[in-house]
């Protein structure tokens, strides 16, 4: 059955390889200017570089098949960018029009989607994994995030410059379709003080959330030293989102990685949303929902269908050993009342939903992402939500993030 | 609804705190002697020791309280499972040397009183030491998992753990021989050696074990590589099931010191992603193609859980359409080697009939986990009356009895 209602996407992208080449130069303090990110050409094309840190091609895909992250598109490999190049998306990158970082573009690219409004993810990638060191097994960089050993700008006041040019930037983009475009700011992960000052910026700039990355961040979610900026999530009312940045499975040696490359990353992508029952149980167990109760949380890409049996598992180990955390709820309680999940393409049942929440789950195309559902959403939608209760479906594919996010209904 | 048929757990436990204390000295080669576990008196009572690595408490809960030592000693008032279990005076009992666990009639005593005819037992794999990182056993982390199986924990020479897991193996395959229709083995596979791993699974077979188990952790390299075909080789032939014990993932740690209600909140995101490894395990064996190269392969992710499954039999099958990961070794969908092949186990889960059809009737097997610290013994009854009592009665005794029996060959 065809759902022919509104469709408002909870998690799309903007990324590095799609922003104006001069957005970080020219919004940067002067003293940091040398090291913002900036377009470079090379022999392999143009390519953004900080200092000599390669951090993407202009117009890549992501499609993983070479170090440095969103690596350009090539014909044949994924069978979804070749259905994104079919309307001309890569080719058009090609000629200097940057589709998802241009706001008439992407309104147009919405309108072929069927799609009225977008949640749209930032940069928060750029900042390197902390911890993570080059000499660790190497792994490919397939996920949505490059992120990977070795990737991305470490210098904490760098990051924060790049976040807050990134964050002015993209207050300016929505702007100019407000109904339809709601930014997140991305947040410092190494200074809760800054993340939680950001996240009162990107409120008065008129952002619609905000994003850490949890990989990056100096302490678990769990830590108190995160409690300023719950606080600050608690006050303005902007929801916090916890993207998936994977799990690290091993790996073979390098030298094998080419022998085992499909395996490894079709292991590495099936396991790439479950990194979500980590942030989900850290916020619960630290006691963040229960001291902050207006804090909403999105586990951003996680995926939907492995959260009742975390639930379940949280509630039965709350009440074998945990109760000595105190909490006021049972844990599954607080994820019911303040906290959401994205998916982009899970078949889900009606049961599911009820077990998850019909209030806590938001369908997202992940536009323009290499594992996005554009320009199918509608169809994955009625392939995969068709036989929801009608109720349901709306509330999944539209409601749920007009509401969190503040569109017009 | 009270379900009044027969049931079998799947996933139950023989760890080091039972073993006699002679057990390994007795049995090694002279040459490895100084290398076996054994028993010494402390200040905090008798532990065993592989050197000067504390390997776990004798009689132990396994509690996880006191970082740096395993198998930690039951305390009243921390988990309400735990003191379930004394009152069945089980670690009292210990105290005064009698181990429920590994004597024949205590343990079938225990049996009865959880109301369940046979077990399969998971054996001291841990005791060989981690691979790299693992969130239990490594420096300042928490305990509480079921499996020490860190970097920092456990035998680490590879004679020593050979010598050690054989002779468990032997010591295991005698003590269900008092029992065999109760009592159903799994035998310990060396983890660095394919070709040593495979000559254990074949041995197995032979001394009369039901099955093998290997500990992903301190493989040296992922499950998914070639090299590992003689292992699945020989797991095809021996038609026995071979395990993967789940053992947790490793979860972000404070990058400092950390205060006791921290601790606690780690453990708790342990506790309830502990299970969720088996993402990893199943996405490896199937994508890897093992399953496609031996057909008659069975594995089980053991004390991995159910609820899961759905979510990840699609993404893997997603995944493998959208980048023509058949072109690679698959010829079937990947969820289809699942329903062939694989199993789960689990102990407390709220399943439903839905649930139980997307994972597949017949590739789910509870189990009390018996006797770890967050089994359900001796209330697998109520348990299994309280979340699966409402599934179709069909279903529930495949889950329960029957699927069990047929893949460890209990008696009908």
């Amino acid at each position: 059955m065809a759902y022919t209602g509104k469709v408002i996407s909870g998690d799309c992208h903007l990324d590095i390889p799609w922003l104006p080449e001069d957005l970080f130069t020219s919004r940067s303090p002067a003293h940091l200017k040398h090291k913002m990110p900036r377009v470079v050409e090379t022999e392999e094309g143009q390519q953004w570089f900080s200092e000599d840190n390669l951090l993407g091609w202009v117009g890549g895909s992501g499609i993983g098949l070479r170090p440095g992250g969103w690596d350009p598109y090539i014909p044949g490999v994924s069978k979804r960018m070749d259905r994104m190049e079919a309307t001309g998306l890569y080719s058009d990158a090609g000629k200097g029009r940057l589709r998802p970082g241009t706001p008439d573009l992407r309104i147009q690219d919405q309108d072929r989607d069927g799609v009225s409004g977008e949640v749209i993810y930032g940069v928060l990638g750029l900042a390197g994994f902390a911890g993570k060191d080059e000499t660790e097994v190497a792994s490919p960089a397939m996920g949505d995030e490059p992120g990977g050993p070795g990737y991305g700008l470490q210098d904490p006041e760098l990051i924060t410059a790049v976040y807050d040019a990134y964050s002015d930037w993209m207050s300016e983009f929505c702007s100019t379709n407000p109904d339809r475009l709601a930014g997140l700011t991305c947040l410092s992960p190494t200074d809760p003080n800054i993340a939680a000052a950001q996240l009162r910026r990107a409120s008065e700039l008129g952002l619609k959330g905000a994003e850490i990355n949890v990989a990056a961040a100096v302490n678990p979610l769990y830590h108190k030293s995160w409690d300023v900026l719950w606080e600050a999530a608690d006050e303005t009312g902007l929801p916090v989102s916890f993207h998936t940045v994977g799990l690290t499975p091993r790996g073979p040696k390098a030298e094998e990685l080419n022998d085992y490359y499909w395996v490894v990353n079709g292991v590495m992508i099936t396991l790439f949303q479950l990194a979500g029952a980590e942030y989900l149980t850290g916020i619960v167990y630290g006691g963040a929902l229960d001291r902050h109760p207006n804090l909403k949380f999105v586990l951003g890409e996680c995926g939907i269908a492995w959260i009742p049996y975390v639930l379940f598992r949280m509630d039965d180990e709350y009440d074998r050993q945990l109760f000595h955390l105190g909490l006021s709820m049972k844990p599954s309680e607080f994820w019911a009342r303040q906290g959401y999940s994205t998916f982009q393409i899970e078949h889900l049942t009606n049961e599911m939903v009820d077990l998850v929440g019909e209030d806590n789950i938001m369908w997202g195309s992940d536009f323009p992402h290499p594992d996005c559902v554009w320009p199918d959403s509608r169809s994955v939608i009625d392939e995969h939500l068709g036989h929801l209760d009608e109720a349901k479906i709306r509330k999944l594919v539209c409601d749920n993030t007009a509401k969190l996010y503040g569109f017009p209904n | 609804m009270g379900y009044s048929g027969k049931v079998i757990s799947g996933d139950c436990h023989v760890d080091i705190p039972w073993l006699p204390a002679d057990l390994f000295t007795s049995n090694a080669p002279s040459h490895l002697q100084d290398k076996m576990p054994h028993v010494m008196d402390t200040e905090d009572g008798e532990q065993w020791f592989a050197g000067d690595r504390q390997l776990g408490c004798v009689g132990g809960a396994g509690i996880g309280l006191q970082p740096k030592l395993f198998w930690d000693p039951y305390v009243p008032g921390v988990s309400t499972r735990l003191d379930r279990m004394e009152e069945m005076n089980f670690f009292t009992d210990a105290k005064q040397g009698k181990f429920h666990p590994t004597t024949p009639e205590l343990r079938i005593k225990d049996q009865e009183t959880d109301g369940i005819k046979g077990e399969v037992l998971y054996g001291v794999l841990a005791l060989a030491s981690g691979f790299g990182s693992s969130p239990n056993g490594e420096e300042g982390a928490v305990i509480g998992g079921d499996e020490p199986g860190g970097a920092g924990y456990g035998l680490t020479d590879p004679d020593a753990i050979l010598a050690a897991f054989d002779i468990y193996n032997q010591y295991i395959s005698d003590f269900c021989k008092t029992n065999p229709d109760r009592l159903a083995a799994l035998g310990c596979l060396f983890a660095r050696d394919p070709e040593e791993a495979g000559r254990q699974a074949r041995r197995a077979a032979e001394v009369g074990l039901k099955g093998t188990e290997l500990n992903v952790a301190s493989t040296q390299e992922p499950i998914y590589l070639k090299e590992w075909d003689p292992l699945w080789e020989a797991v095809d032939e021996s038609g026995l099931p071979i395990s993967f014990h789940t053992v947790g993932l490793s979860p972000k740690a404070p990058n400092r010191d950390t205060t006791a209600s921290e601790r606690a909140v780690m453990t708790g995101v342990a506790l309830t992603v502990f299970q969720l490894s088996g993402a990893e395990f199943v996405s490896s064996i199937i994508l890897s193609g093992a399953c496609e190269r031996y057909p008659n392969m069975k594995f089980v992710l053991g004390e991995c859980g159910i609820g899961w499954l759905p979510y990840v039999l699609f993404r893997m099958d997603d995944e493998a359409e959208r980048w023509k990961i058949g072109e690679h070794g698959l010829k079937m969908k990947p969820s289809e080697y699942w329903h062939r092949q694989g199993y789960s186990t689990f102990q407390i889960e709220y399943l439903t009939n839905e649930m139980v059809d997307m994972v597949g009737e017949d590739n789910i097997i509870w189990g009390s986990d018996y006797p770890h610290p967050d089994c359900v013994w001796p209330d697998s009854r109520s348990v299994i009356d309280e979340n699966l009592g409402h599934l179709d009665q069909d279903k529930l005794k495949k889950i329960v009895c029957d699927n069990t029996a047929r893949l460890y060959g209990f008696p009908n």
